[in-house]
């Protein structure tokens, strides 16, 4: 599908673009994509590790052809880790070159060229010379501190850089920032975005989400995977419920296994595929145990 | 049309805003547009465009869908939601009309408080008419005490404490002829959802102990609503009785005049009798604290309760609910005491015990109210048991923790609707809402 302009997206087209590259989504998930793009606003995705946040990025980016540009948030985050940084090493090496050739100041003026420039994700997002996706991944692992200077970056899409002037975007990327919900976001931030939670899936969605990813599962397999999934997350009070990134490896190693079924076998040898929490694992085989598990879905 | 639609957006986020969901200016012109890209016709376009532009995390997600749900409605729904709004104005000054009839001395209405005199119309009838007894017996004609009056508006009012103090908050009228609420819509949907709305809608297994107090205040007020609602509805007949007044004032002279044990020459009123049946077993662990809470603030309000927990087993655990405990030293008590907390589940078996042992409790006056996800061993043992029940008793009300759209996959839900009324309930607001609906047609 090619978009010549944002404005030719209509929901019916956006939905068959997601099917085709394998994401599964409903009305709940398309229409506030949509309404992101339509609006040129960015779309802020909240929602527990896994749910397919990060994948609406790489899909949009897909779906319009274009860049993904991906900024990886994490604590002690700054501007010049995301913006620019001059490049300390050339413009060393420059100066020991041609010190004895010229003056001072032209040495300067050479000195802080875009030559010298390392263009980091925003920057680069706002230079490109078509629409980009712009994903910030993992919003909430930064400070507030960072998160007012996105707030800025992100109003005009313009920076300035005391030595080069100011650089403007000529073209708006799609902004997608996700966030897994660690923190509370700054009320500005969340004001510019429009908002988009995505829950743990319903079991309809899981596995046709299995059946996408992994198609050399068969359909009773897939079914029982959603339901052992499904189960764990609603009846048991992990600390990392399991997620659809989960669902996902534990399907794959079924594939492995050549599983016709899942059995208590098979959990035993891959729970740690399901939980990375050690505290979950116990409270997992205290409160029902690979048997438990497989008689609670056999028995719906 | 484009004016129209701009008027329901502005009502809207006045709503919200009552609701603690502040939508900007600016935000409110990018729903607008956001409205302007999707089919208007379709309901849930319409909502997913709203939500994306105003709603800002997942506690507010929850408010707002409600808000939605009771704002964007048919015509029909909304003038029927104008008439509850305007029938709960007019019960407001219906109740305070029969407080000012009722509290009165020698024809002279008493000077209390709206307040007071609202939250007197509330209470049960059976404390209602203790208090109006009490006035009429003081109505004697040979008082020359002119101060009478005056002592006589404090005795109520400390009583109308007392019952405070038991019962909790009664229902708010607080928007009685309040000007900003003139619009009927935005009043009855501000009013419906604006409790405190985040524990309301909280799921009961996840409500953490920080929020245990607030929770034991709401399911307190609920209980209360409940206990008037059941005994309005099953009520038998009502025999006239005689209030002693001579030995109530001797008794109450201890408790400083605060009237709240009277005595009866003779005793005579059928309430429908209460038996509550908890389930307590592993897969409604989660939901102890809300069946002890329950448990606890239904039998502050109703004498004729009998409590009882299963899971395997039956235990009897009114005891533990009889005497002024603070809610603490209860669940303690009880969690310690009893041998079946957090065991498989028998339904059957619990069933069937009660039929054997207290054959008593069960008559054409009880009404049996079940909690429990419907999870039990032997499912056919289980259904025989409430269609025995079911034949010995007025009325079996179901309250499910099991949300409902999981209901057509669970065989037993299935069965067991079929001998109750069975609703969802695993929230404060499903209580609440059970009440309203359930009993107030
Ligand atoms: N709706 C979906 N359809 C298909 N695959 C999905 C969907 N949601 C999640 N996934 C898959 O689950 C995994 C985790 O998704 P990801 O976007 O990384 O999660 P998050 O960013 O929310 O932590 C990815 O492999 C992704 O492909
Ligand atoms: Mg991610």
């Amino acid at each position: 599908m090619k978009y010549d302009k944002l404005t030719s997206i209509t929901i019916e087209k956006l939905h068959q673009d997601f099917e085709k590259t394998g994401y599964i989504a409903e009305d709940d998930i398309i229409v506030p994509v949509y309404l992101a793009l339509r609006l040129e606003k960015p779309i802020l995705i909240t929602g527990a590790p896994g749910v397919g946040k990060t994948e609406i990025a790489k899909v949009l980016a897909s779906v319009f052809k274009t860049d993904l540009i991906r900024l990886q948030c994490y604590e002690g985050l700054d501007e010049n880790k995301a913006l620019y940084e001059w490049n300390y090493q050339r413009q060393l090496i420059k100066i020991q070159l041609i010190k004895e050739v010229t003056s001072e100041e032209m040495v300067e003026q050479d000195l802080f060229s875009r030559d010298y420039l390392l263009e980091r994700p925003l920057l680069r997002a706002i230079q490109a010379p078509k629409k980009t996706v712009l994903l910030i991944d993992e919003i909430d692992k930064t400070d507030e501190e960072f998160e007012a200077f996105l707030f800025e970056v992100l109003s005009d899409f313009q920076v300035s850089i005391p030595e080069l002037g100011t650089i403007k975007a000529n073209f708006i990327p799609m902004v997608v920032l996700t966030n897994n919900g660690e923190r509370e976001l700054s009320d500005g931030l969340k004001r510019r975005c429009v908002y988009l939670y995505i829950d743990f899936p319903s079991i309809e969605k899981e596995l046709k989400i299995i059946k996408v990813k992994v198609p050399e599962v068969n359909d009773r397999l897939a079914e029982d995977i959603a339901l052992a999934v499904h189960y764990m997350r609603h009846e048991l009070d992990f600390k990392k419920k399991p997620s659809i990134s989960e669902t996902l490896d534990l399907s794959n190693a079924l594939v492995l296994f050549n599983a016709e079924r899942l059995e208590p076998e098979h959990i035993k040898r891959t729970i740690n595929l399901l939980l990375k929490d050690k505290e979950d694992i116990d409270l997992f085989y205290k409160e029902l145990g690979p048997d438990g598990l497989i008689e609670k879905i056999r028995r719906r | 049309m484009q004016n129209y639609i701009e008027n329901s957006i502005a009502r809207f986020v006045h709503i919200l805003r009552h609701l603690g969901i502040q939508v900007s200016i600016l935000e409110t012109i990018t729903s607008l547009q956001a409205l302007a890209l999707v089919d208007i016709l379709n309901r849930h376009h319409v909502k997913m465009a709203l939500s994306a532009t105003m709603v800002k995390n997942r506690d507010q997600q929850e408010i707002f869908d409600q808000a939605f749900e009771s704002f964007f409605v048919a015509p029909e729904i909304k003038k029927e939601q104008e008439q509850v709004w305007e029938e709960k104005q007019a019960e407001g000054q219906r109740l305070l009309e029969e407080a000012e009839t009722d509290l009165a001395y020698k024809g002279e209405t008493l000077d209390l408080t709206e307040k007071e005199k609202l939250y007197y119309a509330q209470l049960p009838e059976e404390e209602k008419r203790k208090i109006r007894e009490y006035l009429s017996a003081s109505s004697v004609p040979d008082d020359r005490y002119d101060r009478f009056k005056p002592t006589l508006e404090y005795q109520v009012r400390g009583s109308l404490r007392y019952w405070k103090q038991r019962l909790g908050e009664a229902e708010d009228y607080h928007h009685l002829g309040d000007p900003e609420m003139d619009d009927p819509v935005i009043a009855s949907i501000v009013d419906e959802l604006s409790e405190d709305s985040s524990i309301l809608y909280e799921d009961m297994k996840r409500i953490g102990e920080r929020d245990l107090p607030k929770v034991t205040n709401m399911l307190k007020r609920l209980s209360r609503k409940l206990a008037t609602m059941i005994s309005r509805r099953y009520r038998m007949s009502k025999k006239a009785v005689k209030l002693d007044l001579r030995r109530s004032i001797k008794a109450n002279v201890r408790y400083g005049g605060a009237i709240f044990k009277l005595h009866y020459k003779q005793k005579r009123i059928q309430k429908p009798k209460v038996l509550l049946i908890c389930d307590v077993s592993g897969s409604m662990s989660r939901y102890a604290a809300f069946v002890i809470q329950f448990i606890y603030g239904l039998s502050a309000v109703m004498k004729n309760i009998e409590s009882f927990i299963f899971a395997e087993e039956l235990e009897h655990v009114s005891a533990f609910f009889d005497t002024r405990q603070p809610f603490e030293d209860t669940m303690v008590k009880l969690i310690g005491k009893s041998r079946i907390w957090g065991k498989g589940t028998n339904m059957g078996n619990a069933l069937y015990a009660l039929r054997e042992q207290y054959p008593l409790l069960l008559t054409s006056n009880t009404v049996v109210i079940i909690v429990s996800d419907t999870k039990t061993l032997e499912i056919d043992f289980a259904e025989d048991e409430l269609i025995k029940l079911k034949r010995s008793v007025k009325d079996i009300l179901w309250l499910n923790t099991l949300p409902q759209d999981e209901w057509k996959n669970v065989p037993s839900v299935q069965k067991f609707k079929r001998y109750s009324q069975m609703y969802e309930c695993y929230t404060l607001a499903h209580l609440e809402r059970i009440i309203r609906t359930q009993f107030l047609r």
